[in-house]
């Protein structure tokens, strides 16, 4: 190899450390992405492309179903009376099957332990007693605007129909599963079919909800479907009179609305299907599908994603009169 | 802001100056050289051509360039005025100040310059600054460069700063190193061999941040690029390959595909002939020192384009501008001069040019992944997309018949996708024959008369367009011209204009004087596949240039 002339080594140690800059700085400038998308906890989640872990698809499309709305908070001293009163009604033989209940904590009994202001909590009780925040943007939209006349918790909705010709839908819980029997044996107004698909380690779901409008109950109704997050046998504390019971079964919990507390607008049809879809992920996700034991595997500040289930619920919009708010449908389906 | 830069442009020249003064880098017989530019129109609105009416009337462009050099220190600056802009030209320029200056140290074996500067790595696919007057481009850096030979036969640079954004600069910040070997530099022995060749590299990065609550932008972009040059005799060959790493910008519908891009140029020429061939391939290389940027803003890089330049008005009609997204192409040209004496070649001799250019789209397959990956698509190199965005085939006679005359024949085919070129919706392609005759001749020593004859023929877009010019020279110093665009073809009678311009002027050595009146077309003024809009307008026009 010809040997070059006139480079003596303190020119190729200057070439060297060019070389050597040259390089690094190719490196650390450059930042590669491997996801474009920011990771969001909330709605409008990316689905990964790989298979999901679990899918579910509703099979009972030939059902009316009425919602059935517990609205609670752990304070509230009354608010067990209700529970049981809604699992009466969801577990009855006959229509049980017909209704698609969640519990709802907003107000002042749902407020978290040792908040300025807020309830007393019990002396003696441990410090993390009653510490956990379950009342949603959603669901306190709801209490706000369609049980104002409530005189706090318990309260409820079925169908969120005007049943005692009161000022607002709020029903006696004490009258939730005849109510619900009412509605259940008139016609189908719309059909609702859904399809749930999770990725366990990923902590993202993803929901398709296909709504078939049938029979229109107002001419000229704007429709509009809301779908959410619920979560089933949730240990936690609850005042059941003038007892602190640490490991209160709660039901179906709404832990988050995946399209905003009002839903999405649809246009509707009848007997047109409209698929909306929606993808959710949170990093409170966890997932143990073994029975409940106490205390509780997962603890109830996270989400256990066996638990979950998806709650679509198709209403309607008259803007005054006793239809407005009037939810044709409602369908459940398990993550 | 502007007025604090200029503070320490002026402080550190100062500095600069008494300091190397004291190190006598001074040789006492500084030069100042400059040049100047005015171009003014007037504008009346005329709704049959489409010119809009202007509020001012009247907009000027100019600016004028002053260099100082004085032994190893050099420095100038550039004030430019535009009063307002030229319509077509960006509003942003609208104002007037000091657009660029700058201060520069050369040495034998170092430079450095800070302040303003231009500036090219290779063919300039990752990095080319630099200003184009009359497209309205100017990426320049502001910042610090350094050039820096470290052996005979290797140099390197380095460049940072924030790129020229109108009157204010880029988001961004530029990066770049870029190397060069002279590999029969490096050794006497080799010096003087027949093959040459020289190889580089360079590596630019861009910094941005992000505000976006959707993507994970990459905040550093990074392109790297290296490049061969080989010449033996009359045989030249060039070939650069560049690639960007994930670059989501506006540009590109925010994917994250790697760029790349390769261009490819070789020929071979000897007395009366010669032949050329390129081939360039680009995908998604748009490299912007703003991902919002758009148009030619904050370009920091430039993509060659392989059709010729057309000089010919109609010729230029449909001028094509470079897809920084995609597109394969290639060109090839011959030329061949008739001796002087044979029975084709006359007297003088005769020039013969042929020339064909194609550029299609690539070859890519969607991959379904806005969704996730966002890379869009993949490509395939080795094939053409079934879409022809343009091709141009030229032929070109140039014959002087005796010394007071001589002429140019060309005739031009070309097929132009005008959605895609100038990113239109339901013009279609358009397929046009162009003729063109050029004269010259000489009635007298000081007087030439120069005419122009071009015949465009299309059943697409505007149809049909003739061409006529005449021009008279007197002397070296005044000149007189008239020139008719006619779009005779237009299917809509009351389109069929006349666009007819008078020009006259002056020149002398580097001065010269231009007074015009008429009606200019609308369409689109490209320079090496970068374009600009030039709307129509009717008006009075005054061009005046000189330098120093």
């Amino acid at each position: 190899m010809h040997k070059l002339e006139n480079i003596n080594y303190s020119t190729m140690r200057k070439f060297g450390y060019l070389a050597t800059a040259f390089f690094a700085f190719a490196i650390v400038s450059c930042d590669k992405v491997s996801n474009p998308y920011i990771a969001k906890a909330g709605p409008q989640a990316t689905l990964p492309t790989t298979p999901p872990d679990h899918v579910t698809k509703s099979t009972d499309s030939t059902l009316h179903k009425a919602l059935l709305e517990d609205y609670m908070g752990h304070f509230c001293t009354n608010c067990p009376a209700a529970v049981a009163a809604a699992e009466s009604a969801v577990n009855d033989p006959t229509y049980g099957k017909q209704i698609v209940a969640m519990e709802i904590n907003v107000d002042y009994n749902a407020d978290t332990a040792g908040e300025p202001g807020g309830p007393l909590v019990t002396s003696g009780l441990p410090d993390t007693a009653y510490k956990n925040d379950y009342r949603t943007a959603a669901g306190t939209a709801w209490y706000n605007t369609l049980l104002s006349s409530s005189l706090g918790v318990p309260a409820g909705m079925i169908s969120r129909i005007y049943y005692d010709a009161s000022y607002d839908q709020n029903i006696q819980y004490s009258s939730w599963a005849t109510v619900a029997d009412s509605i259940d044996t008139t016609p189908q107004n719309a059909v609702i079919t859904m399809v749930d698909s999770s990725w366990i380690k990923q902590q993202v779901f993803g929901t398709a909800v296909t709504v078939t409008l049938k029979n229109p109950v107002t001419a000229g109704a704007k429709y509009f479907l809301e779908v959410v997050l619920v979560e089933d046998s949730i240990l936690d504390w609850q005042k059941n009179g003038s007892s602190d019971v640490q490991y209160f079964v709660h039901h179906k919990v709404l832990r988050t609305a995946l399209n905003g507390a009002w839903g999405d607008s649809l246009s509707l049809a009848t007997n047109i299907p409209v698929t909306k879809y929606y993808a959710f992920t949170s990093p409170k996700f966890r997932y143990n599908s073994a029975p409940i034991v106490t205390p509780p595997v997962v603890p109830a500040r996270l989400w256990n994603m066996a638990k979950c289930s998806v709650i679509a619920f198709l209403y309607q919009r008259t803007y005054g009169g006793a239809r407005d708010y009037y939810v044709l449908q409602a369908q459940e389906l398990h993550l | 802001m502007l007025v604090k830069k200029i503070q320490i442009v002026l402080a550190v020249l100062i500095v600069s100056i008494s300091t190397t003064a004291y190190a006598q880098v001074f040789n006492g017989e500084g030069q100042v050289h400059g040049s100047i530019e005015i171009d003014a129109q007037q504008y009346k609105p005329d709704s049959a051509i489409g010119a809009p009416a202007v509020p001012a009337k009247m907009a000027m462009n100019s600016y004028a360039q002053l260099d100082y050099t004085n032994g190893k220190i050099s420095g100038g600056l550039r004030y430019e005025a535009y009063e307002n802009a030229l319509q077509g030209y960006d509003a942003r320029y609208n104002g007037s100040g000091i657009a660029n200056r700058y201060l520069r140290f050369a040495d034998t074996n170092i430079e450095v310059t800070v302040g303003n500067f231009y500036e090219q790595f290779g063919s300039g696919m990752i990095l080319r600054a630099y200003w184009n007057y009359p497209l309205g481009v100017d990426n320049s850096i502001d910042g610090v460069r350094l050039k820096y030979n470290i052996y005979r036969g290797i140099s390197v640079k380095g460049i940072i700063g924030h790129q020229r954004y109108y009157w204010n600069e880029g988001n961004g910040i530029v990066r770049g190193v870029d190397g060069e070997i002279n590999l029969n530099q490096l050794d006497t022995a080799w010096t003087h061999k027949k093959t040459q060749i020289i190889i580089g590299g360079s590596f630019v990065s861009k910094y941005q941040a992000s505000t976006s609550t959707t993507y994970n932008l990459p905040l550093n972009v990074g392109a790297t690029a290296g490049r061969i040059t080989i010449s033996n005799g009359g045989f030249n060959l060039y070939s650069e390959y560049a690639t960007k790493i994930n670059d989501p910008s506006v540009v590109n519908g925010y994917l994250y595909k790697q760029g790349q891009a390769f261009l490819f140029r070789t020929g071979y020429s000897t007395k009366g002939f010669s032949i050329s061939g390129s081939a360039l391939s680009i995908d998604n290389m748009s490299f912007k020192s703003d991902r919002t940027g758009v148009k030619n803003d904050l370009d920091i890089n430039y993509l060659p384009a392989l059709p010729r330049d057309e000089t010919y008005q109609l010729a230029a009609l449909y001028p094509y501008a470079t897809q920084p997204n995609g597109e394969m192409g290639y060109d090839a040209e011959i030329r061949y001069t008739l001796p002087k004496g044979s029975p084709l070649g006359g007297k003088f001799g005769t020039e013969l040019d042929f020339e064909y250019s194609a550029v299609h789209a690539l070859d890519t397959t969607n991959l379904n992944d806005l969704a996730t990956n966002r890379n869009g698509y993949s490509a395939n190199y080795f094939n053409f997309g079934k879409k022809l965005y343009f091709d141009n085939m030229t032929f070109e006679l140039k014959h002087k018949f005796s010394p007071t005359f001589r002429m140019i024949l060309q005739y031009v085919y070309e097929t132009y996708d005008k959605d895609v070129i100038q990113q239109e919706v339901g013009y279609g392609t358009i397929f046009s024959s162009i003729g063109i005759f050029d004269g010259y001749y000489k009635l007298n020593p000081s007087h030439t008369l120069h005419f122009e004859a071009q015949e465009l023929q299309t059943n697409q877009d505007q149809k049909s367009w003739a061409f006529g010019l005449l021009e008279m020279n007197f002397g070296s110093d005044w000149f007189l011209g008239a020139l008719d665009e006619y779009n005779y073809g237009n299917p809509v009678a009351s389109q069929q204009i006349h666009y007819f311009t008078f020009t006259g002027g002056y020149t002398h050595n580097a001065l010269r004087i231009q007074l015009g009146y008429g009606k200019t077309r609308s369409g689109i003024l490209c320079v090496g596949g970068v374009c600009r809009q030039i709307p129509a307008s009717d008006g009075f026009s005054l061009s005046i240039t000189d330098s120093f």
